[in-house]
């Protein structure tokens, strides 16, 4: 971190492609739109640059640049709220190649592709659904792996606080699953 | 280079500029009514041009938020237009723009694993690219490719092939595929790469280096693709379940590395066949192999249902087997994924896939909301 | 039956939502990144100096047109654009100097940035499409076999 705070942009290079992959899980889940997150991604490194003099060296650089990324996120959904609703399609991108590799990990047991689908984008369609503080505390914990700790400091509130967050938000995710399965 | 292989392309060079003296010397008078070398590449390029324009059309589909948009082209006077999966993905529906109407247009297939989708408008007589022969391309060869880059009109590209991969970074495509430093926009995928005969010899499948290297499908493979299209309404890729390494360098017999048969696969034809790990595999489907990629080749050309001849050499010997080829299974082999954080913890999530099953794969189920 | 199923469901959320790890726009996107990075930043030190030479051009405008009217305004903006152009000239010095040639070309146009000229009836009807790179295809796989 010291060549990258002295300026040396070949360093930040490495922070970029070191964090690139990660963030962009994080808000693509999030927004659940390419061109979103491909925009907040640039905007967070960009942001991480101009701002490398305000971080401290003894925090920690992941938890740095994840706040300055879910910020960017929650912000940038708070603004265009409207927007994304005024879509008539679906929402999200569906992947072939996620229903693959989701039949590939033997984790879902339905061996209906099409039920697959379903329930994959009726997962998406519920995280959408959550308020974004909600769905945050569910990407990074459930999706990114970050401790409850660390989710705390990226999001400023207390460990309590994330803790009460996603348990309510595993019961909203389950309820909005279950009653489409009720309903097929 | 070697100082010898330096030396003898330094003689070489000045046999050359001596030739080409000699000849220009000699012909310098009736130069001047001929025409350069670069007005001969312009003319040619726009003869090209010319030729194929009529066929090639735009194509949109839309999918997920934002709708897509690439190129297509007519390989038949029935209104069939070949062009790239990721150009419409698993979208219902397609659009094509043809004389200046938008029309909608059938998907007759799509294949991920190609690459490859097939399309078909109700137009009768319509402008179609001749199909050349793949086979003969080579690297340096120079190839021209027409297509439309984002919402401008339709613009040639011209370049060279620089390469025939069946490897890119470290994975392998189904099968080879042509390289050619042919500047490609977007909007420009599943447009014909074309040689001087506009003849169509590939489809451009993947823009690589910000768009300066493009990779193509030969158009031998996309054909392969499209005929089980045609015929069976869907496309069945081959599968023979035999693991196979290249051996190491030091293994190297005849400037080759061998290919060496390394696992099988649960519940495929190849476990019983007689085959053993361990062997040097020198032919497929009559095919001879000395890489990977003629491995990778044998297998996509080869046709569910038939049963292809494998030979190997086991102890110096050659031996010969007959093995039946099943459906290619959805899942892919073991993918072990390793995380890590900037934190004490590694994320470890294995994968594992279950037994290939034998069906037949589903039709792509789409959403229709 | 249906039941069971709501039972598995409830189980696999979790696991559900580990998979959704995997959605990723694919290896070219990543490969690419950086370079669009460095494309990104150069285009916004643009953007920046592109906005003080219009309004310096407005004011000159402004200025010929109706010279006495301008006189109060434009010392103002004079001061503005001073300390405007100080502050841009230093970040470019600083940054653009440092990432190399600051170039524009036609691959980084976006559609959405750009209103270019269409000969296309599309354009009407799909509006800003995503024109397609091409994406490494699904066989795009580490193992070997056949």
């Amino acid at each position: 971190m010291d060549s990258v705070l002295s300026g040396d942009i070949s360093s930040f290079d490495h922070l970029v492609i070191r964090y690139k992959e990660r963030l962009y899980s994080v808000l693509y889940n999030m927004t659940s739109n390419h061109e979103d997150s491909n925009d907040m991604l640039m905007e967070t490194f960009d942001k991480a640059f101009r701002s490398l003099s305000q971080y401290r060296k003894n925090a920690s650089f992941y938890t740095w640049i994840y706040r300055i990324a879910m910020n960017r996120t929650i912000n940038h959904l708070n603004k265009h709220k409207k927007r994304r609703y005024d879509l008539s399609l679906n929402d999200l991108d569906s992947d072939e190649s996620m229903e693959r590799q989701l039949k590939d990990t033997g984790i879902i047991t339905s061996s209906k592709q099409s039920e697959l689908s379903e329930l994959q984008n009726k997962l998406n369609e519920s995280l959408q659904k959550l308020s974004e503080e909600h769905r945050a505390v569910v990407v990074l914990y459930d999706i990114d792996g970050m401790s409850h700790a660390d989710i705390g400091k990226i999001m400023n509130c207390s460990e309590g606080t994330v803790r009460s967050r996603l348990h309510y938000a595993h019961k909203l995710l389950q309820k909005m699953l279950a009653t489409y399965l009720d309903n097929t | 280079m070697t100082r010898l292989s330096h030396s003898k392309v330094n003689l070489r060079s000045l046999v050359f500029v001596l030739q080409s003296f000699l000849l220009a010397s000699f012909t310098v008078p009736t130069l001047k009514a001929q025409t350069s070398v670069f007005d001969a590449i312009t003319s040619e390029v726009q003869s090209v041009f010319e030729k194929t324009s009529p066929a090639v059309v735009r194509v949109a589909a839309i999918t997920g938020v934002s709708p897509l948009a690439g190129t297509a082209f007519f390989i038949d006077d029935k209104g069939t237009l070949l062009t790239a999966y990721d150009v419409i993905r698993d979208a219902p529906k397609a659009w094509v723009e043809y004389r200046g109407e938008k029309l909608e247009a059938t998907i007759l297939g799509r294949d991920a694993r190609s690459g490859v989708a097939l399309l078909k408008i109700d137009r009768k007589n319509t402008p179609f690219l001749k199909l050349g022969n793949s086979d003969h391309v080579k690297v340096a060869a120079g190839l021209i490719s027409i297509a439309y880059p984002y919402n401008l009109p339709l613009t040639p590209s011209f370049g060279f092939v620089t390469g025939l991969d069946v490897r890119y970074l470290n994975r392998f495509f189904a099968t080879t595929h042509i390289r050619a430093s042919v500047p490609v926009s977007p909007g420009q995928i599943g447009g014909p790469l074309l040689n001087s005969k506009a003849e169509v010899v590939g489809l451009l499948v993947l823009g690589i280096q910000d768009g300066k290297e493009i990779y193509c499908l030969p158009i031998k493979s996309a054909l392969r693709i499209t005929d089980d299209i045609q015929r069976l309404g869907e496309v069945r890729h081959g599968w023979v379940g035999v693991g196979v390494v290249e051996g190491s360098p030091e293994m190297k017999s005849g400037g080759v590395r061998p290919v060496l048969v390394s696992h099988f696969y649960e519940e495929t034809p190849a476990m019983k066949s007689g085959i053993l790990k361990g062997d040097r595999v020198v032919m497929i489907d009559n095919r001879a192999v000395s890489s990977p990629a003629d491995i990778l080749d044998a297998s996509f050309f080869a046709r569910v249902g038939t049963s292809i001849p494998v030979k190997v050499l086991r102890n110096g010997k050659e031996m010969a087997y007959t093995i039946k080829v099943n459906p290619r299974p959805e899942s892919s082999p073991l993918i072990d994924r390793k995380i890590v954080i900037d934190g004490p913890d590694t994320l470890n999530i294995p994968f594992v896939s279950p037994p290939p099953s034998p069906a037949k794969s589903e039709p792509i189920r789409v959403n229709s909301k | 039956m249906k039941n069971e199923m709501i039972k598995d469901n409830e189980v696999n959320l979790q696991k559900l939502l580990q998979v959704k790890r995997l959605e990723t726009p694919g290896d070219a996107y990543f490969n690419g990144f950086l370079k669009e990075f460095h494309r990104y930043q150069r285009a916004d030190i643009l953007k920046q100096s592109s906005l003080l030479e219009r309004l310096h051009t407005k004011l000159q405008d402004l200025f010929f047109f109706q010279p006495a009217k301008t006189w109060a305004m434009a010392s103002g903006m004079a001061a503005v654009l001073v300390v405007l152009s100080l502050s841009v000239a230093h970040f470019n010095n600083t940054t653009a100097a440092s990432s190399g040639l600051v170039k524009l070309d036609a691959s980084s146009l976006s559609s959405e940035k750009f209103q270019l000229v269409s000969d296309s009836t599309f354009e009407r009807d799909f509006s800003s499409p995503r024109y397609v790179t091409g994406q490494t295809p699904l066989s795009y796989d580490s193992a070997l076999a056949f």
